[in-house]
């Protein structure tokens, strides 16, 4: 949920990385910490099982621009993938005001795609901020190992309802399109916080970078 | 503007002066119970409001993890059967921290050190609590809709837009 402190002149939004296990949230926020600049943004907090695979959440607060004297800063979280970690996942979730679906290219990994992002969807639901009110967008992570997915297969399996997300091809690895995907959820997010309503029209959604 | 709400346009909305009344709460605590810091958290991990040693105020990481924690906590207690979580209490070696609910949103982190004992601190926080509670519960809380407009993003209202690079940029 949006916090609006008009003493400290600050206002701050909380943006989750969801997705499937090992599909690149953690890298995202590794690579935005490692190309930001430090006055401008937290320490990364990873909270990670010896074999780094993350075990309650990732966090990086992130500021941005100040607008009309206030102070915007974005708290990035990721939630962590594994199955059995769900109930973790719908406390993440808890109050987010912007999804990123990172979905792995990877054709033998489809199924998992499906079954994380039902499972946000459904975590969403019981938190009572249904997906549809909230800004989101996808990200096709890993198109930089060989024989990805198909983009048209990917967007049939994950974004083939009545609500199309933008959409970025990415490689979280070496950093392709991750501030692209960034900045267009926070975009999306700032337009929406400004007209005071979560019911965004697709006519608002930024358009995805070229792939 | 002194109003707060946090429901329908899912927006927690702190006016100044209400953040400095909290302020001044926080900071009768930290005298009366000599709690080094002591700050008011949204669930979501936000610092409210705080006050006390300046020194453990950071960008947000410590109430992400402390709220994140809470949440985990509370959880579990509910699994096991005990529905009203009543806070946690860390003993460490050289530093003590607890985190206690105000409301269902809210929490209160408090950290101390010896020769601060936990029972002193325990009975000021409830009193902290009750006068948290009793601002939090007087404010009004406005009609949907009301809350965004009062923060104006920018002077040429309906021409609202951001470059997409602008927002974040690689070094």
């Amino acid at each position: 949920m949006a916090v609006i402190n008009h003493d400290t002149r600050e206002v701050s939004f909380k943006l989750v990385y969801c997705g499937t296990p090992m599909g690149g949230k953690t890298t995202n926020l590794s690579y935005i910490h490692s190309q930001i600049g430090a006055d401008q943004r937290g320490d990364l907090v990873a909270l990670a099982t010896a074999n780094d695979r993350t075990l309650f959440f990732d966090f990086l607060p992130v500021h941005t621009m100040v607008i009309n004297g206030y102070q915007t800063k974005f708290m990035l979280y990721t939630v962590p993938g594994q199955v059995c970690y769900n109930a973790t996942r719908q406390m993440v979730l808890r109050g987010t005001d912007g999804i990123v679906f990172v979905a792995d290219s990877q054709l033998d990994r489809m199924e998992e795609n499906v079954i994380a992002w039902r499972g946000m969807v459904r975590n969403l639901e019981d938190n009572g901020t249904p997906f549809d009110s909230l800004p989101a967008v996808l990200q096709l992570n890993k198109r930089d190992l060989p024989d990805p997915a198909p983009v048209p297969y990917m967007e049939y399996l994950l974004n083939s309802g009545p609500r199309r997300l933008p959409v970025f091809e990415a490689a979280a690895g070496n950093g392709y399109n991750v501030f692209a995907t960034l900045n267009a959820l926070a975009q999306e997010v700032l337009q929406r916080f400004h007209h005071g309503s979560h019911l965004a029209t697709s006519s608002t959604a930024p358009q995805p970078a070229p792939a | 503007m002194d109003t707060f709400t946090t429901h329908s346009g899912r927006v927690l909305h702190l006016g100044a002066s209400l953040t400095q009344q909290f302020r001044q709460i926080l900071t009768r605590y930290c005298q009366e119970s000599e709690v080094r810091y002591a700050a008011l958290l949204e669930e979501s991990g936000t610092v409210c409001a705080d006050a006390g040693d300046a020194s453990l105020r950071d960008q947000g990481e410590t109430a992400a993890l402390a709220a994140g924690a809470f949440a985990a906590l509370q959880a579990v207690a509910k699994r096991l059967g005990d529905g009203t979580f009543e806070g946690f209490f860390h003993e460490g070696k050289t530093r003590q921290f607890c985190l206690t609910p105000v409301t269902p949103q809210f929490l209160m982190l408090s950290v101390f050190e010896a020769p601060v004992r936990f029972a002193v601190v325990k009975m000021c926080a409830a009193k902290t609590i009750a006068r948290l509670q009793e601002q939090i519960e007087t404010m009004p809380i406005p009609e949907r809709g009301t809350l965004t407009s009062s923060l104006p993003l920018t002077s040429a209202p309906g021409d609202f837009s951001f470059e997409a690079a602008a927002l974040f940029r690689q070094s």
